[in-house]
């Protein structure tokens, strides 16, 4: 009974940790690196407001 | 000219994104081509104005950090001499992977790969193989260039960067429709940069994996696709609005102020002494002795004033300006770059009516006699008159001169 007990807590903590790696994991990667791309088309030789 | 807001200038594309890099360093800056020049044909009196501000929107996108640019039909009406020259001296990153020599070489270079916050990202352009525009760019170039099949181009190059880069961009000057095609067909390419039909997407367009995103035109827009770089690629657009609450970037002024005051000496010196409605017999006075009410009522109108107003912002130079701020700019006896005359300045009688040599040496009918609104159209665009359209029996009255 008691081994059932130390195996089941033993189970359940470890489940615990895996969920916390699995929860950090998750964050880690929606904060990973950002790159921006910067872009434009058919700006054909405007350099400033013409009108 | 009467205006809505006016959006676009290089200095706040500079300044808006020297500001952004401030906190958001992973810049990656993109443009999908007809970067240097509008215009399908160049007079020879403008041409060396061409080039000169070719050269000086090298140097300045250089100096903002551009890392790719692919070509444009119309970038290629300055020469392809011109383009490899603005390639070697500023090390200006053109990139177009279907454009060939005669012996299939690309002329430019195909691809360039960016290493941005540790991740790879590679760029490559493809011009339209339509053959409205592979014929285009043949007459262009004289032969020289040829356009190869985008499609397979493109397929070509994600292949050969599969596992060298984390990210890929095809920069396209073709069309949404065909853009969708490359988009669907060719599996691996994360961002396509739409370019050529001139659209605005506020929200990028979702194909399969492919995203496809367009800025307008004339610089008015800068996208900017911000890319989570975790398994997902998460994203969020926004198109941002060069308006006139934007800084500006005052080293990119002075260049451009230099700019102009080069110009200005290579066509004759400013023109503050010879201002439009000074002492001048403008063309149309041949009109008056018949049309005195018309030239009359003319003088109290915007179109009397078109020059003055190019010449109090320092653009009585620039012919992208003068086209509709003159008298049949660069058309035969019209105004010319080359010899500046004071008495075509202004948007003068034959503007809307047509060349009148004819009618005036042997009373030929003029060539319009009743202009049809679209030809307003041509200087009153969306962009210029929001809401031209829409007023245009109010502004018709404005210058109604039928009596």
């Amino acid at each position: 009974m008691k081994k059932t007990l130390c195996l089941t807590l033993l189970l359940m903590g470890a489940a615990i940790l895996l969920s916390i790696g699995i929860s950090t994991g998750s964050s880690r990667a929606a904060d990973g690196p950002k790159i921006t791309i910067a872009y434009s088309s058919s700006v054909m030789g405007y350099l400033e407001p013409c009108g | 000219m009467e205006t809505g807001v006016q959006l676009g200038g290089l200095y706040k594309k500079s300044a808006y994104l020297n500001e952004y890099r401030k906190t958001q360093p992973g810049v990656v800056i993109v443009d999908s081509g007809d970067l240097l020049n509008e215009d399908e044909e160049i007079p020879e009196s403008v041409r060396q104005a061409a080039k000169l501000k070719a050269d000086l929107i090298a140097r300045i996108y250089n100096k903002i950090g551009i890392d790719a640019v692919n070509i444009g039909e119309l970038d290629l009406v300055l020469g392809l001499d011109t383009l490899k020259e603005i390639e070697k001296k500023h090390n200006f990153p053109f990139v177009c992977a279907n454009l060939v020599n005669d012996k299939n070489e690309p002329i430019f270079k195909r691809y360039v790969i960016k290493n941005v916050n540790g991740k790879n990202v590679g760029i490559f352009g493809v011009i339209g193989d339509t053959s409205d525009m592979a014929a285009k760019v043949s007459e262009i170039t004289n032969g020289a260039a040829t356009v190869q099949d985008s499609e397979a181009a493109a397929g070509f190059i994600v292949k050969e960067l599969a596992g060298k880069v984390d990210y890929m961009i095809a920069l396209t000057h073709q069309g949404t429709n065909r853009d969708w095609v490359i988009a669907r067909r060719v599996q691996g390419i994360d961002l396509v940069v739409g370019g050529h039909d001139k659209q605005k997407t506020k929200e990028p367009h979702g194909a399969e994996k492919t995203l496809i995103v367009n800025a307008g035109e004339k610089g008015q827009y800068l996208g900017m696709l911000e890319v989570t770089m975790d398994g997902t690629k998460a994203s969020k657009n926004d198109l941002f609005p060069f308006g006139e609450d934007v800084a500006s970037d005052p080293a990119i002024k002075a260049m451009i102020t230099e700019y102009n005051d080069k110009i200005a000496e290579m066509y004759g010196g400013p023109s503050e002494s010879r201002p439009a409605a000074a002492n001048v017999a403008l063309r149309l006075t041949a009109c008056e002795p018949c049309h005195a009410n018309q030239v009359k009522k003319w003088q109290s109108t915007a179109h009397a004033l078109a020059y003055d107003t190019l010449v109090k912002k320092s653009k009585q130079f620039e012919p992208k300006c003068l086209v509709c701020h003159t008298t049949r700019f660069e058309q035969p006896e019209g105004f010319s770059m080359k010899a500046q005359e004071p008495e075509l300045v202004n948007i003068q009688c034959e503007t809307c009516h047509g060349f009148a040599k004819e009618h005036l040496s042997d009373m030929k009918p003029i060539p319009i006699a009743d202009p049809a609104p679209a030809s307003c159209i041509k200087c009153h665009t969306q962009d210029r008159c929001p809401n031209f359209e829409k007023e245009m029996p109010e502004k018709m009255k404005l210058i109604e001169h039928k009596n």
